[in-house]
């Protein structure tokens, strides 16, 4: 892009087209008061605090909307400007409360901020000040009206960047305020992302989590990063004396790949360390009964128990790198399996395909010019990613292509196009996408396919595949056909995004097998939950069990000897996550260390057992493996968003937000009753359901906040498949 | 009427197929709603909302920006006094202290009977049969002090 020269304050800046004012002098060191201007959102020109003088114009001019033109000659810091300036703080302030010293906000507050710098020194108003009292309680946000500056941050947030428009103004003019609608956050479909709270310059959102905790100059920051899923976002956790107080994204200051992006788990998840269900001791089973230990005990115990055996190694894959080659070096990595088996299929099939399993970054996604997602539920599983691809559309202008089954609210209404299919199609329509990209003269017989085939021609293409791809059983097919047509594209970056956090390394350290080929002495079960991680498993007969976790868990019940280990927020150590390596951060003290307990156990010599060696090379897409029968319908168990990873079961502040378990179906494959009978093999679920027109003819999904008992029983067989499961419903 | 009714009558707007967007039966729908029922409650908005797939706290901004809807009940008759300049100028504020004398209410109040609410207003576009008073959508202009209760009696006041 041609750039050009315009003046401020003197100076000579470079800019280019369609660049404002406000992001030229950024850029340049030159600072210009905002309030309603936020990098990350549209701006709006609401709150008049940016005005400059501009040469050749009569009136001064908003520099957050003001596009630069050459030779344009524009004066920041004059009388004129800073008296504007000082006026419209004035105003702000004439019906702000005087209540710094209790709010939250202070000493982070930009109203604060750019009034003591540019603010007048005294008020010349003699009104009484208004006064709306008007306080809208959510279950983790509130709004204080009295603070609010109208400067539509949040609106322009949730409603257009979220896609989610909970917040809007109510009333007009004097009386006009901040609010959901009915001020319910709930019903107003709130998904708790947090970003409202996190853009408002003032103390007007506020997280409920933090109110009155503590104050932002005296806690400890500390930048981490967010393991409750793949997506691996970047947060801050502020503590003070050791003690967690809040997780903030600070979005647009935020360098990680999420850019301050949060979702409900990261901002309002942290409180796990503290939930009730932590486990504070070892436990070793003598005469049948679990009794406390003390660690020193319990190494001992291990030791002898594991020495000289075969390990059945179950993974969660929300380890750190440094755990994982840990748990190698002691544990071996030829007889384990983990919650990532379906990832590391989709990997295998591309690996066939590609002769690497190495994917891109998820930046890679910048470079090009069209983003083909493939996968569901996103936005449930990995829900910044969702976000960030929302965005890409946005605000960097890329072209957003979707193949999946089922709509999705966040990104349909950004996508230039989709292909929604039967989930048994997928395959097939990516081999018809696959023919077009190789035949310009093409022809599939499908209109719209075709369309999508020529919406990709001649452009820079890179692939997203995630959600519930991995968890199909067609994972290495799909994995296959992707690798295939990424070579048929300009471009061809592919980014998979990882279920977990660190799911990546996990397949790429072990050599993974499905539960039931493990044919060790020992099960060691490490940071994971046999019902949420391997749903339908049951751990092969052993001679002793061991479990890793932070938490009691269900499996506690089961083990011969359990050992406390530590939550994310308490590690150092790095994951391999979507956007490379990332860093992992904690000033937090721990009783128990995953990685102590380890180093004094002794390394197995495992020999120089090389996994690479033997994948055979295929050169062609996959093969469609699903069907289905006449009267059966493909399901698909989606954890929500709230309850991946568990998250509302330990954290009492998201539990408050909870998800529903809910089967949701086609009204035209529902029945008549109020609840229904799921079959699937042999196992049986009663469940309630409701009507859904979103859910396309012949699929349902079963939505759960946590994989209890019941549903993994009801999923026996099926591991590592959660969606395009058969199953047959039937009136109860 | 009732709410399903009023689904229905929105689902007959739309078929209208008038405007290109779904939003755009917001204001619409939204006057249907005034005129048929006492008050744009929550409930009647998102029935606007589901059909109309806007949502639900947009439909809430709009129902609450305008003057001309009322989210609290009214009364059967609401009653405008302009008080904005022409009308100021020519005696409007006195038409509106004479009407709530008359009627016993404050500005923005309802009768006991629910019959009347009385607003004071900006501009009606008016101006030259000013002081405008309006009655719904029946419009008084030149309105003089004496013609207040043979006005009101039309609605059925029985002071
Ligand atoms: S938390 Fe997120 S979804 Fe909820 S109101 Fe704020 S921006 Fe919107
Ligand atoms: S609540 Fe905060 S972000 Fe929203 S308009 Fe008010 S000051 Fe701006
Ligand atoms: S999207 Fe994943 S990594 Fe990001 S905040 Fe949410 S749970 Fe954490
Ligand atoms: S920052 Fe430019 S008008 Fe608000
Ligand atoms: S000023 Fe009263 S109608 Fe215009």
């Amino acid at each position: 892009m041609e750039s050009f020269k315009v003046v401020i304050d003197g100076k000579e800046c470079e800019a280019y087209p369609g660049e404002t004012v406000l992001e030229v002098a950024e850029r340049n060191g030159i600072t210009i008061p905002v309030f309603c201007y936020h990098r990350e959102l549209r701006p709006e020109g609401a709150c008049r605090v940016c005005l400059v003088e501009v040469e050749g114009a009569p009136r001064l001019v908003t520099a957050c909307t003001l596009k630069a033109m050459p030779d344009m000659v524009v004066k920041t810091n004059t009388e004129r400007v800073r008296r504007a300036r000082a006026g419209v703080i004035e105003l702000i302030l004439n019906n702000h409360t005087l209540e710094c010293p209790i709010c939250d906000k202070s000493g982070e507050c930009e109203l604060q901020m750019t009034g003591f710098r540019h603010g007048p020194k005294k008020s010349r108003y003699k009104e009484p000040r208004r006064e709306k009292d008007i306080v809208i309680q959510g279950p983790l946000i509130e709004i204080d009206n009295d603070r609010c500056i109208l400067c539509r941050r949040c609106i322009r947030m949730c409603g257009e960047n979220m896609g989610n428009r909970v917040l809007g103004i109510l009333n007009r003019g004097y009386r006009a305020y901040i609010s959901p609608f009915n001020g319910d956050f709930m019903e107003s479909g709130c998904e708790h992302c947090g970003s409202c709270v996190d853009v408002c310059p003032v103390g007007s959102l506020l997280d409920r989590a933090f109110k009155y905790k503590d104050r932002p100059w005296r806690m400890d920051k500390t930048w981490t990063t967010c393991l409750f899923c793949g997506s691996g976002c970047k947060v801050e956790i502020d503590s003070y004396h050791g003690k967690v107080k809040r997780a903030v994204g600070r979005i647009g200051i935020n360098d990680g790949h999420n850019r301050g992006y949060l979702c409900v788990r990261g901002k309002w998840g942290w409180d796990v360390i503290y939930s009730d269900k932590r486990l504070k001791e070892p436990l070793l089973r003598v005469d049948g009964e679990l009794r406390r230990i003390l660690l020193e005990e319990a190494l001992k115990v291990l030791k002898e128990k594991i020495e000289g055996r075969k390990i059945n190694l179950f993974l969660e894959s929300s380890l750190t790198n440094e755990e994982l080659e840990k748990i190698a070096a002691v544990f071996g990595t030829e007889n384990a399996t983990s919650d990532s088996l379906g990832f590391y299929n989709f990997l295998k099939g591309f690996e066939k395909v590609k002769g690497t399993r190495e994917t891109d970054k998820f930046s890679s996604i910048y470079d090009a010019d069209a983003v083909v997602v493939i996968g569901d539920f996103i936005e449930e599983i990995n829900p910044v990613v969702s976000m960030l691809l929302r965005l890409a559309v946005l605000q960097k202008g890329k072209r957003l292509l979707r193949v999946g089954v089922f709509p999705s609210k966040k990104l349909d209404s950004v996508a230039f196009s989709k292909l929604l299919v039967d989930q048994t199609e997928i395959i097939d329509t990516l081999k018809h996408v696959i023919l077009g990209m190789i035949d310009t003269s093409y022809s599939s017989g499908n209109r719209k396919i075709d369309t999508f085939i020529k919406s990709l021609r001649g452009k820079k293409v890179s692939f997203v595949v995630a959600g519930t791809v991995f968890f199909s059983p067609e994972a290495e097919e799909i994995g296959k056909t992707v690798a295939y047509l990424s070579d048929r594209v300009v471009g061809g970056k592919v980014v998979a995004v990882p279920p977990k956090a660190n799911s990546l390394k996990v397949v790429n350290l072990f050599r993974l097998k499905h539960p039931e080929e493990l044919d060790g002495d020992v099960n060691v079960v490490v940071n994971g939950e046999l019902e949420r991680d391997f749903p339908g498993v049951e751990l092969p007969k052993a001679e002793f069990t061991v479990l890793f976790t932070p938490f009691y868990t269900p499996d506690v019940s089961g083990a011969d000897l359990v050992i406390p280990v530590e939550v994310w927020l308490e590690k150092n150590g790095t994951v391999d996550g979507v956007d490379g390596k990332l860093e992992v951060k904690t000033v937090l003290e721990k009783e128990f260390s995953l990685l102590e307990v380890l180093s004094q156990l002794p390394v197995r010599n495992t020999g120089a057992e090389s996994k690479e060696a033997e994948v055979e090379r295929v050169n062609e897409p996959g093969q469609r493996l699903l069907e289905r029968e006449k009267g059966e319908l493909l399901l698909t168990v989606l954890s929500n968003r709230t309850g991946w990873n568990s998250v509302s079961y330990y954290s009492k502040n998201v539990a408050g937000v909870a998800g529903e378990r809910v089967l949701l179906l086609n009204p035209e494959d529902a029945p008549d009753s109020e609840m229904v009978k799921l079959k699937v093999g042999n196992g049986e679920l009663l469940i309630s359901f409701r009507k859904d027109s979103s859910i396309p003819k012949g699929h349902a999904v079963l939505r759960v906040e946590r994989f209890t008992r019941d549903v993994s029983e009801f999923l026996r067989g099926q591991f590592p498949n959660l969606s395009g499961i058969r199953c047959q419903i039937a009136e109860a | 009427m009732t709410l399903t009714e009023f689904r229905e009558e929105v689902r007959k707007l739309k078929e209208s197929n008038k405007y290109p967007e779904l939003k755009s039966y917001l204001l619409p729908a939204l006057w249907m709603a005034e005129k048929n029922f006492p008050a744009i409650t929550h409930d009647v908005m998102r029935v606007v909302s589901e059909e109309l797939s806007v949502p639900l706290v947009e439909v809430e901004e709009v129902a609450r920006f305008y003057a001309m809807f009322h989210t609290e009940k009214k009364g059967k008759f609401v009653i405008r006094v302009c008080t904005n300049l022409s009308c100021m100028l020519r005696g409007g504020e006195e038409v509106l202290s004479e009407l709530c004398r008359l009627l016993n209410v404050k500005p923005g109040e309802t009768t006991p009977d629910g019959l009347f609410t009385v607003e004071e207003y900006e501009c009606m576009g008016l101006c030259d049969g000013a002081p405008a008073v309006t009655v719904n959508e029946d419009r008084y202009t030149n309105v003089r002090l004496e013609e207040l209760p043979e006005i009101l009696r039309k609605y059925g006041w029985k002071g």
